[in-house]
């Protein structure tokens, strides 16, 4: 029954989306002519069914028993004296300390080796769109998820309060990915939006706009990138797999190991 | 003309429904919050982790916990036999020893003193008559001698004494954060809300008038 529940949302979810983001895509195309089952659509439904039916369950279990973790070393005076703060203070603080956590986690998963086999998944999108925006490897998931949520962790702010900011910045984190041109004017310093985000997957595996949702940490570290234009390709340059399976297993395994295996399948 | 009026159109409605998401999931539109507890992926997470997310309060909810049984939510004043609870625990005794009964008939008995050791939960509400109930803390203002007759003598210890029910329940850090919440709901005016809404509103002016000013400029 739950399962069914499970589905149900699902399903509630992709038709949303498509109400929401489709009608933008054709008004506003950042990419003239990119049509809606592009190249790699049914890879990318792979990772949106695989992220709210499988891999969704399987982070937040992780996260909770991360969350158990943390709120047994961290003393409950210094949670209780974070939390006797007034309730727009803590939703500030968590706001800026996640927007900073995140900023750096980002930057680091584009140089740490390690971190960037699993990172790359997200960023072997041919193709950007609101789908594109799922594609994302569970391990990075956890690292991504884990990040953006650790102030809350550590220092036990109140999530209901910031319930308008999560839900928003959930929302916006599919939009930046989206196939939408629609400049902002001033506000692209303030507010993240595609354009910013799409040079973000530029081939370049560096070529900035690491924060998401406001582009304020990228001003302040000196990688906010905005040429008027959108960029030629997106994509990675390495040589990585193709299909879902293997796009789960070869950063775990390595290329090497992957290639073997699928040979003596393949024999 | 009619392009410009599909893109103001598709604007608006792309802007109300992220606004209505938005609401939605605040709980503007029903009494419970419908809010996922966790940020989702910066990168397209899920956009529903409501049941699954892990609670950031935990040492608030510890609390909650001891709470329940240092103090039960009964505010009767005289001890009361939990006879459900009872009930439940029987009914698992006979399942739970139907295969040894020939061995340990002793099973069955009922211990009376037992029961009464067990499920007289109130018993620990005696403690804190005053503070519980408002006619015996009048009586307690206007005759604090009568009311120490009617009551055993008792010092609270230190665990007790953090109990204590304040005047204003969204400060009891006994309680959940979503039930203060609750409480804030119900005891006036939602300002949280409020605010929530003319930000909306705020927002999808911005938007439109940033795309007036510079798309359709």
């Amino acid at each position: 029954m739950a399962f069914l529940y499970l589905l149900l949302g699902t399903f509630l979810s992709f038709v949303f989306l498509i109400i929401l983001f489709v009608p933008m895509e054709r008004v506003f195309p950042a990419q003239k002519g990119q049509a809606i089952f592009r190249k790699a659509w049914v890879l990318d439904l792979c990772y949106f069914l695989g992220q709210y039916l499988l891999w969704g369950s399987v982070v937040y279990f992780v996260l909770s028993y991360f969350a158990d973790w943390l709120t047994g070393i961290v003393p409950s005076d210094f949670r209780t004296m974070l939390q006797s703060q007034a309730i727009w203070l803590q939703a500030i603080e968590a706001i800026i300390l996640s927007d900073l956590l995140i900023y750096w986690g980002h930057r680091l998963q584009h140089k740490i080796p390690f971190l960037w086999r699993f990172h790359k998944v997200h960023h072997s999108a041919e193709r950007l769109d609101w789908l594109a925006a799922h594609r994302e490897h569970p391990l990075d998931s956890i690292y991504t998820v884990g990040l953006i949520n650790l102030p809350m962790f550590i220092l036990g702010f109140p999530m209901e309060v910031l319930a308008g900011v999560i839900a928003f910045r959930g929302i916006w984190a599919i939009y930046i990915h989206s196939n939408v041109r629609l400049p902002i004017g001033p506000l692209k310093k303030i507010i993240g939006s595609p354009e910013l985000h799409h040079w973000h997957h530029h081939l370049d595996k560096n070529a900035g706009n690491y924060a998401n949702i406001s582009p304020l940490m990228d001003l302040l570290f000196g990688t906010y990138v905005c040429p008027d234009h959108e960029p030629e390709a997106v994509g990675i340059r390495e040589d990585f797999s193709k299909n879902y399976i293997g796009q789960l297993v070869e950063p775990i395994v390595g290329k090497s190991r992957w290639d073997r295996f699928q040979d003596k399948f393949k024999r | 003309m009619i392009q410009n009026a599909i893109k103001v159109l598709t604007l608006g409605f792309f802007i109300s429904m992220i606004t209505g998401f938005v609401m939605y999931r605040t709980g503007a539109f029903d009494s419970t919050t419908a809010s996922s507890a966790l940020h989702t992926s910066p990168n397209g997470g899920e956009l529903n982790n409501a049941n699954q997310a892990p609670n950031s309060t935990g040492n608030l909810e510890i609390n909650q916990q001891n709470t329940n049984e240092i103090m039960p939510s009964s505010k009767s004043l005289a001890p009361a036999i939990d006879l459900k609870k009872y009930e439940q625990e029987q009914k698992k005794e006979l399942r739970m020893s139907s295969s040894k009964s020939m061995m340990l008939p002793n099973e069955f008995k009922i211990d009376v003193e037992d029961i009464k050791k067990e499920y007289v939960s109130s018993s620990k509400s005696m403690l804190h008559p005053i503070k519980v109930e408002p006619t015996a803390s009048k009586l307690f203002k206007e005759d604090p001698e009568q009311i120490a007759k009617l009551q055993p003598k008792f010092s609270p210890t230190a665990s007790d004494t953090k109990q204590d029910i304040t005047s204003d329940p969204t400060k009891d850090h006994s309680i959940k954060s979503g039930e203060k919440e609750e409480i804030r709901k119900t005891s006036g005016v939602y300002w949280g809300l409020v605010g929530l809404g003319v930000l909306g509103i705020v927002f999808v002016g911005i938007g439109i008038f940033v795309y007036f000013r510079y798309k359709l400029r």
